[in-house]
């Protein structure tokens, strides 16, 4: 039924489906800040939402897990960045490929190791207002990394590589190190996301459980402005709108659960569609860099 | 190829799997048998009309995401179509239904082009977005008023069995609808090289503010584009209704689609190149559930492989140009 705790309940679950949303945009903005759009993020989630339960449950550590995801999604994004900043491979058609790549190994990894056992693990515990240490972590991940991009010499250099990469070298900056870094945390954070999906909520994976958030995360980047502590505001709103579909369909209004599981899409497109047009990008976003 | 092959036996052999007794399942189960053979032709093509659904509107500049809801949204119109035509002689019948199939697919784009040209809005998330919207929609029409009764799986009733493509070589599932991907083909080989439409898709692809000087419409000449395009995606929807399931099912193969994409970049972005490399991804999905059923290789496996090898032809591409 519909009452208060209806929406103490929303209110808590917001919190934590906009956790994973809110780490991979973060990450995200640090690579489109420096003029690599990464689209991979939602194969990368998946790969690090099979992977850091597996492995969680191998060594019996939630944190072994997470730092698992982190790494094989930075290894996955290498690969990618390694073709789209030293071949100038077309990033939209590379995210795309990276997409696959990545959930035909979650997808694999499912099949072989886990379908059979079929057993959730322990997730993290509450920490503070019935939250987990990933709640706040995403939090605190989102604020340092506002204020790194905004005020620190890192930060300018970061995004002078994705305004104006040219002058950027003139001025002593290495651009294509600044880049792979950048676009290896977003491919970092994307799998911390990926970690936050299974290890911070019901400790279980099932295929297309991303169910589109990697998709989302790249439009709260946009929605955004590229800006981190904006971000988390974006990412809390894409939170209610799949906390509200989810808790809806546990209250047992008469709706099909297939309209319900379309809210955030939907919400998404309504976004998009009044924010987008004054919406301005890192002017080098998409575009190769030769030195000359 | 080889690097991409190397690379996956190397994945194989670390999880205590024979890659050769992998691989060579795949072999067998795709090319290696007259079954399959008329497996591997039968998924080239919905991943070749949805490569085509790709390339057209790529051409010009427009990068269309979304061929697996416009395959989606034209199986759903296909099955509508054959269950309301009545009693129509098969001969106008299933052009009538295909031609549904085909205006639902451009009905799927309509929502992108307005957000690309009144607003400004990258076409790449609303069309990604539509395929979510799309595969929801049909999953909840096939457990919903659609479903057949008494039937367990999210089905709907059969299609009356004259509006079923006929096989070619009985029992295999091998259907008449395998040369409409290759007529498509070639056809937009023709428009691409012969006709002022295709020129000026092309004359748009390399600037379209060039084209924008020589006084071509750009918009107009993208939206005819893309409407074809996304109209070829809801062909592919037609043919797995029409041709093999027979049935509009929530379970239709997700994925061809964004493999369609994969294919369209193999054959870069030429419509005839694009045949043989749909036969090859065909191949290697059809192989790959032969692969699961016989060496106990999840088919996700097949997903690694196909992205690796194409990554790395277009990295090999990269290293040859350069050398030159």
């Amino acid at each position: 039924m519909i009452d208060i705790s209806f929406f103490v309940g929303l209110g808590s679950a917001t919190f934590v489906m906009a956790t994973p949303i809110l780490f991979a945009a973060t990450g995200e903005i640090y690579g489109e800040r420096a003029g690599v759009l990464n689209l991979g993020i939602e194969g990368l989630m998946a790969a690090g939402a099979f992977l850091s339960l597996w492995t969680a449950l191998i060594t019996g550590s939630l944190w072994i897990g997470v730092l698992a995801a982190i790494f094989s999604c930075i290894l996955l994004t290498a690969f990618m960045a390694f073709l789209v900043i030293k071949f100038n491979i077309n990033q939209i058609i590379s995210g795309l490929l990276l997409v696959m790549l990545g959930e035909g190994i979650s997808l694999f990894g499912y099949k072989m190791f886990y379908s059979d056992m079929l057993v959730g693990i322990n997730t993290f515990n509450p920490i503070l207002f019935g939250q987990n240490i990933l709640v706040y972590l995403a939090l605190i991940s989102a604020f340092v990394a506002g204020i790194i991009l905004f005020k620190t010499t890192l930060g300018l250099k970061i995004r002078g590589v994705g305004e104006n990469p040219r002058a950027a070298d003139s001025l002593g900056i290495d651009v294509y190190r600044t880049r792979y870094l950048s676009v290896l945390f977003g491919g970092g954070m994307a799998g911390l996301a990926g970690a936050s999906l299974t290890l911070g909520t019901i400790g279980l994976f099932s295929g297309g459980m991303v169910a589109g958030r990697g998709w989302i995360a790249i439009i709260v980047v946009i929605l955004s402005r590229w800006n981190p502590f904006i971000a988390i505001g974006g990412s809390l709103l894409f939170g209610l709108s799949y906390a509200l579909g989810a808790n809806l369909m546990a209250s047992g209004v008469p709706i099909p659960y297939h309209f319900l599981l379309m809210l955030p899409y939907i919400s998404a497109m309504i976004a998009i569609g009044l924010v987008f047009k004054r919406a301005r990008g890192p002017a080098s976003l998409l575009l190769p860099y030769r030195r000359e | 190829m080889g690097i991409a092959l190397g690379l996956s036996a190397a994945l194989l052999l670390l999880i205590g799997i024979n890659p050769i007794l992998a691989f060579s399942a795949v072999f067998s189960g795709s090319i290696g048998t007259p079954h399959g053979i008329s497996e591997t032709l039968i998924k080239t093509t919905p991943l070749l009309l949805t490569a085509l659904a790709f390339t057209l509107p790529y051409r010009a500049g427009f990068m269309n995401i979304g061929g697996e809801g416009q395959l989606f949204m034209g199986a759903l119109a296909a099955f509508l179509t054959s269950v309301l035509v009545g009693d129509l002689p098969s001969a106008v019948a299933i052009p009538l239904i295909f031609l549904t199939a085909f205006l639902a697919g451009l009905i799927w784009i309509i929502l992108p082009l307005i957000f690309k040209f009144k607003a400004g809005v990258s076409e790449i998330f609303i069309t990604v977005i539509l395929n979510f919207i799309a595969i929801l929609f049909i999953g909840y029409l096939t457990v919903g008023p659609l479903k057949a009764p008494g039937n367990p799986n999210p089905e709907t009733v059969s299609i009356p069995i004259f509006t079923e493509l006929p096989k070619l070589f009985p029992p295999l599932r091998l259907h008449a609808g395998v040369f409409i991907p290759i007529i498509a083909a070639f056809l937009i080989y023709i428009l691409f090289s012969r006709t002022s439409i295709g020129y000026k898709i092309r004359v748009i692809g390399l600037s379209s503010r060039s084209a924008t000087y020589a006084g071509i419409k750009v918009s107009k000449v993208v939206v005819i584009a893309t409407f074809i395009g996304a109209g070829l995606a809801g062909l592919a929807g037609a043919g797995e209704v029409l041709g093999i399931h027979h049935f509009l099912t929530g379970r239709l193969p997700v994925g061809l689609g964004y493999t369609g994409i994969l294919v369209a970049v193999l054959g870069r972005f030429n419509p005839i190149s694009q045949i043989p490399a749909s036969i090859f991804f065909a191949a290697w999905l059809v192989g790959g559930e032969t692969m699961q059923r016989m060496a106990g290789v999840p088919y996700g496996m097949i997903f690694i492989i196909i992205s690796l090898i194409t990554f790395l032809i277009l990295a090999t591409e990269r290293i040859m140009e350069s050398w030159r």
